[in-house]
């Protein structure tokens, strides 16, 4: 240990580390903004890019061949089926023009013309496990601020919780942080809807603080309030995947199941403005 | 007349000045990978730390010093990039670089005793891991974090570890100008 402490280059590196430590933390603990984060951040955006570019094209390749095999086995059920298909033709016509209609229903633009928005790609996912953080290619640079939502046509993602020049972190409605004021769509029961750490590895989030005698079942639908100011309200959220007592047996608590896809998540929108009304 | 030479010599100079940019360029690599590219590619469910067997790497085949100023580095640029902030990562990732080279130069040339230094990183690793999610999180229940993050976590970087032993060694003797097989 005494020798330890005689080798110079130890002690020089220990220090560096130890005052890099106490100043990133006191910076944090202050909130002042951490200017070296800013800047690695900005240098290091165009490698990121290169590597998210990777990890995706790569995913399409091995996709391709997983499915090879799969292609083959179904050749042969396929081409029962052709007939039938065949037949369903007229009847997968009409579904897509029902569908087309429902996409205009789900379109972002015509049901908020209220919103302004920035589109941006994701390019960095948490590096910690036990975190569900996004990192996106827009940042001060593009209007991007704190507290700003983020959705997608699907619903919402999160909101903004850090922000740089070139990059901005989105805290996921999964984080335990993270409360929305939700109501739900059939019935119009409110409460709050916030992250969990047991049901995150799920996918889940948990809508409490719902009356004892509130109407709700599974698979119904869970909207935004707009209450505390960050979401606006009518923005889709999720579905009801299960409904239990608290554990005074006094509220109900529901495990919600979000609309939006997180592992998939390529490109959201971080909504820049809207109407409070 | 006679020349004389300050310092190290231009080749070994040549030699470091080759070694940090190969290293640097691995490190940046290693991070951008596991900020990126494995938010994709997660390995059971979790984010493998490629940091960590880069420096642990460097810190074996390469000694203290190099450990430890690539675990500075590393620490501040994966603190930089991920989403918890720089905080105590440049220190953790330095100690676990200098302690690596300091204690198992020489001793990790083969694949067992490189194990046995993995193992010991990976347990230094879950205590990190552990320490960070009771910051990050008031109420954390013991058993879940383990099962759900720290196990899939050291697992996946286990499996990272075994798999770049033979080519980041091989990188690294080149680098420290051996050229030993083994």
């Amino acid at each position: 240990m005494e020798r330890l402490f005689k080798n110079k280059f130890f002690i020089v590196c220990l220090s560096i580390a130890v005052v890099v430590c106490g100043l990133s933390s006191t910076f944090a603990l202050l909130g002042y903004k951490n200017l070296a984060r800013d800047v690695i951040n900005t240098l290091t955006l165009p490698g990121r890019l290169i590597v998210s570019a990777i990890g995706d094209s790569s995913r399409g390749f091995s996709k391709y061949f997983r499915s090879l095999s799969a292609l083959e086995e179904n050749n042969e059920e396929l081409k029962q089926q052709n007939e039938a298909l065949t037949s369903a033709a007229n009847d997968a016509e009409a579904l897509r023009a029902e569908n087309e209609r429902l996409k205009s229903y789900l379109s972002i633009k015509s049901l908020h013309p209220d919103f302004t928005y920035v589109e941006a790609m994701v390019v960095g996912r948490e590096a910690g496990n036990y975190q569900t953080v996004l990192t996106i290619n827009r940042g001060s640079a593009q209007g991007i601020k704190e507290g700003m939502p983020v959705i997608t046509p699907d619903g919402i993602v999160g909101c903004v919780t850090e922000v740089g020049l070139t990059y901005a972190k989105i805290s996921t409605i999964l984080e335990t942080a993270s409360s929305v004021g939700a109501y739900l769509a059939r019935s119009g029961d409110a409460g709050i809807l916030s992250g969990d750490y047991s049901m995150r590895a799920e996918g889940l989030c948990k809508l409490s603080y719902l009356a004892e005698d509130a109407d709700v079942e599974v698979g119904d639908e869970v909207l935004s309030s707009g209450l505390g100011s960050v979401y606006p309200a009518d923005l889709l959220i999720g579905k009801v995947e299960s409904v239990s007592a608290d554990d005074y047996n006094r509220a109900k608590v529901a495990k919600v199941a979000p609309a939006v896809d997180f592992s998939s998540l390529r490109y959201l929108l971080v909504v820049t403005s809207y109407s409070l009304e | 007349m006679p020349s004389y030479e300050f310092g190290p010599s231009t080749r070994s100079r040549k030699k470091l000045t080759t070694a940090v940019f190969f290293l640097s360029l691995i490190l940046l690599g290693a991070v951008l990978f596991q900020t990126s590219f494995f938010g994709f590619y997660k390995l059971f469910g979790a984010v493998p730390d490629l940091t960590l067997v880069v420096i642990l790497c460097a810190g074996l085949f390469l000694g203290d010093r190099c450990g430890g100023v690539l675990g500075l580095a590393g620490g501040i640029l994966l603190g930089a990039l991920g989403s918890f902030g720089i905080s105590l990562l440049p220190l953790f990732y330095f100690l676990l670089g200098f302690f690596a080279g300091s204690i198992g130069k020489g001793r990790a040339e083969s694949f067992p005793g490189y194990l046995l230094f993995l193992s010991i990183a990976l347990g230094y690793r879950a205590i990190m891991t552990i320490i960070y999610a009771s910051m990050t999180y008031r109420s954390v229940n013991f058993l879940t974090l383990l099962w759900r993050a720290v196990l899939p976590e050291l697992l996946a970087t286990a499996i990272l570890g075994i798999l770049l032993f033979l080519p980041l060694r091989a990188i690294c003797r080149r680098l420290d100008g051996r050229n030993v097989r083994s």
